[in-house]
């Protein structure tokens, strides 16, 4: 098998990809939303 | 530092070699020895990927950098989690399956011998200089606040290293990573506790941080698009996402880290860790940082937290204008002091009015404070041999000396020995597999026995930790040391990051291509670092575009077409 065909191969652990996907992408955006909440709440006393 | 203290970092070194040694298993095999014969749990790799990214830097710049200029610095985090997500489903099976020893023996398979051998030797360069400031970092900072040779405290951080690292290889890496991540969080962790509780006790630690919003030290985010503004929420995400890409995806010292993993789905995983953490700790860094800043607007700091240069001044034709500015600063450290304490305990009772003059009059009494310090640094900077004097990465080391308990200095002193040494491990390693792997095998010496390659491994990890321990004396102050580290990678990140994308997603690449379009991006990434006003950032989106470009351009030029006949 060719290296490349090899690197295609899917893994059994592909297909709860894209719900980790999603929780990153939440994560993110929390912590981000966090940041601006905080800079905003103890920007102005 | 008492006795306690030198305990604590002592038992630490000796601990950390001890417990590198006795984990390693199967290192007489080439691939044991670079791999870990590809069998650690995701958990493990995940905090060894934290832990090489971690090194001292952050925990002695990254703290400072939040003390003076609050959290805007986090942003420079926020396209990491998205590159992790682009890795997953590239670079990570990709090297793994494809059975490599390093990210560049890729490109040969790929491309060609040259293309290899370029990229390879660019990880070298930067790489091995890199190692040396993350050695210089702390020890030049441990030796001064500590009173400690410089020289002695670069061979305490770089021989025990060595030592594991060379024994070891990269599973006594991986090992300690973990442990080193775990006393690097307590500690970072005790310090935040130690500066909470240095409040006043009328003093809140939300009134706290209304004082330092005042100050605008807990502005995280800049939403302004301007390439020259170094940290925006654009250029954290964009060129952000591009560093990452390329440190993650294409730096050896953190490729080598996922192909230890057991399947190509934990090394997945490894990096969902980063995902997750990175961005939530370095706040927390940042925060200690902005909590260091509130903290000593109630305790009294010294002027300058540099003390290194400071006898020459005091000794100097100049030292009775330093001295007017030590009184000058004494006076006006008492008004900032009275004004915070009046911005801290106004409630929330009092009228609008009054609340914004009780503001206005303390940002008045930091802007004079800083003028001060401004002022003896400019001073200091022309009555020295320091004419690169910097005092930000000083404050978390003065902090954790003048006001930790005895016991958690010892343990705070031991956790930037981790943060640095976890960090030097990984990238010493990776520098060993690919001079072993890129250089030695592929160009002097094809066909040997394991015994012979593991020798010529543990020759090159000493070397390198030889070399980075001598260019570490040399290197010199330069501000905040870790924009150093990450702008000097922007040179070569973003071009070698566009040679891995026309590798695994431009099928027409060919390796003439990759390796005109490579020389193109850095030629054009030089140019634009040194003829516009840019930030560093950015960089990496300009040379991995230009590679992609000008790669894909010539390979559809020069490829080769089927004969007619």
């Amino acid at each position: 098998m060719t290296q490349e065909r090899a690197a295609a191969k899917p893994d059994e652990g592909e297909a709860g990809l894209p719900r980790l996907f999603l929780w990153i992408l939440i994560v993110e955006a929390i912590t981000v939303a966090g940041l601006y909440w905080f800079g905003r709440h103890f920007g102005i006393s | 530092m008492s006795w306690v203290d030198w305990g604590v970092v002592a038992a630490y070194l000796a601990w950390v070699v001890w417990d590198g040694i006795r984990l390693s298993k199967r290192t007489n095999e080439v691939e044991g020895y670079f791999l870990a014969s590809r069998s650690l749990p995701w958990w493990a790799v995940g905090l060894s990927v934290m832990a090489t990214q971690l090194s001292a830097i952050t925990m002695v710049s990254t703290t400072g950098q939040g003390y003076a200029e609050g959290m805007k610095f986090v942003q420079f985090y926020f396209g990491l989690p998205l590159a992790m997500i682009i890795l997953s489903v590239t670079a990570v099976p990709f090297f793994w399956r494809a059975k490599v020893y390093t990210a560049y023996e890729y490109l040969e398979k790929r491309f060609d011998l040259k293309t290899r051998t370029l990229t390879a030797f660019l990880f070298l360069l930067s790489r091995g200089l890199a190692c040396s400031v993350v050695i210089a970092a702390p020890a030049v900072i441990l030796s001064i606040v500590l009173g400690w040779n410089l020289t002695l405290t670069v061979l305490a951080i770089g021989a025990p290293t060595a030592l594991y690292t060379v024994i070891g290889g990269v599973q006594a890496v991986t090992w300690t990573d973990v442990k080193q991540m775990a006393i690097i969080v307590i500690g970072i962790l005790a310090a935040v506790i130690v500066l909470v509780l240095g409040l006043p006790d009328d003093v809140s630690l939300g009134s706290a941080l209304h004082v330092a919003g005042a100050a605008g030290r807990t502005q995280a985010l800049d939403f302004r698009f301007d390439l020259t503004e170094r940290y925006t929420i654009w250029s954290g995400l964009i060129g952000g996402l591009f560093l990452s890409l390329s440190y993650f995806g294409c730096d050896q010292s953190q490729v080598q880290r996922y192909l230890t993993a057991k399947s190509v789905n934990e090394g997945r995983q490894s990096l969902f860790m980063s995902a997750f953490v990175k961005i939530p700790l370095q706040a927390l860094i940042l925060l200690t940082g902005v909590l260091m800043f509130v903290f000593f607007l109630f305790n009294k700091g010294p002027m300058l937290f540099n003390r290194a240069p400071l006898d020459q001044v005091a000794n100097g034709p100049r030292a009775a204008e330093y001295q007017a500015l030590e009184q000058e600063y004494d006076r006006a450290f008492e008004a900032r002091r009275a004004a915070a304490m009046a911005l801290a305990t106004s409630t929330s009772s009092a009228s609008e009015t009054a609340l914004a003059e009780t503001r206005e009059t303390f940002v008045a009494a930091d802007a004079a404070v800083r003028d001060v310090r401004g002022r003896a640094t400019m001073l200091v900077r022309g009555a020295s041999d320091s004419a690169n004097y910097a005092d930000v990465n000083y404050v978390f080391p003065n902090f954790v000396i003048e006001h930790m308990p005895m016991g958690l200095v010892g343990l705070i002193i031991a956790a930037i020995f981790a943060a640095a040494m976890s960090s030097i491990a990984a990238e010493l390693n990776s520098l060993a597999t690919a001079t072993v792997i890129d250089v030695y095998r592929r160009h002097f010496k094809q066909v040997a026995s394991d015994a012979h390659y593991l020798a010529a491994a543990k020759l090159a990890t000493a070397g390198w930790a030889i070399f980075a321990c001598v260019m570490a004396l040399y290197a010199a102050q330069l501000g905040s040391l870790i924009e150093v580290v990450n702008r000097f990678g922007s040179y070569f990140y973003g071009s070698i990051l566009g040679v891995f994308v026309l590798a695994i997603g431009v099928k027409q690449a060919n390796g003439h291509g990759a390796f005109i379009g490579l020389i193109a991006g850095m030629t054009t990434v030089w140019y634009v670092a040194t003829n516009t006003r840019i930030e560093f950032l950015w960089l990496n989106v300009v040379g991995a575009v230009v590679v992609t470009v000008v790669g894909l351009f010539v390979s559809l030029v020069t490829r080769t077409r089927p004969s007619a006949a």
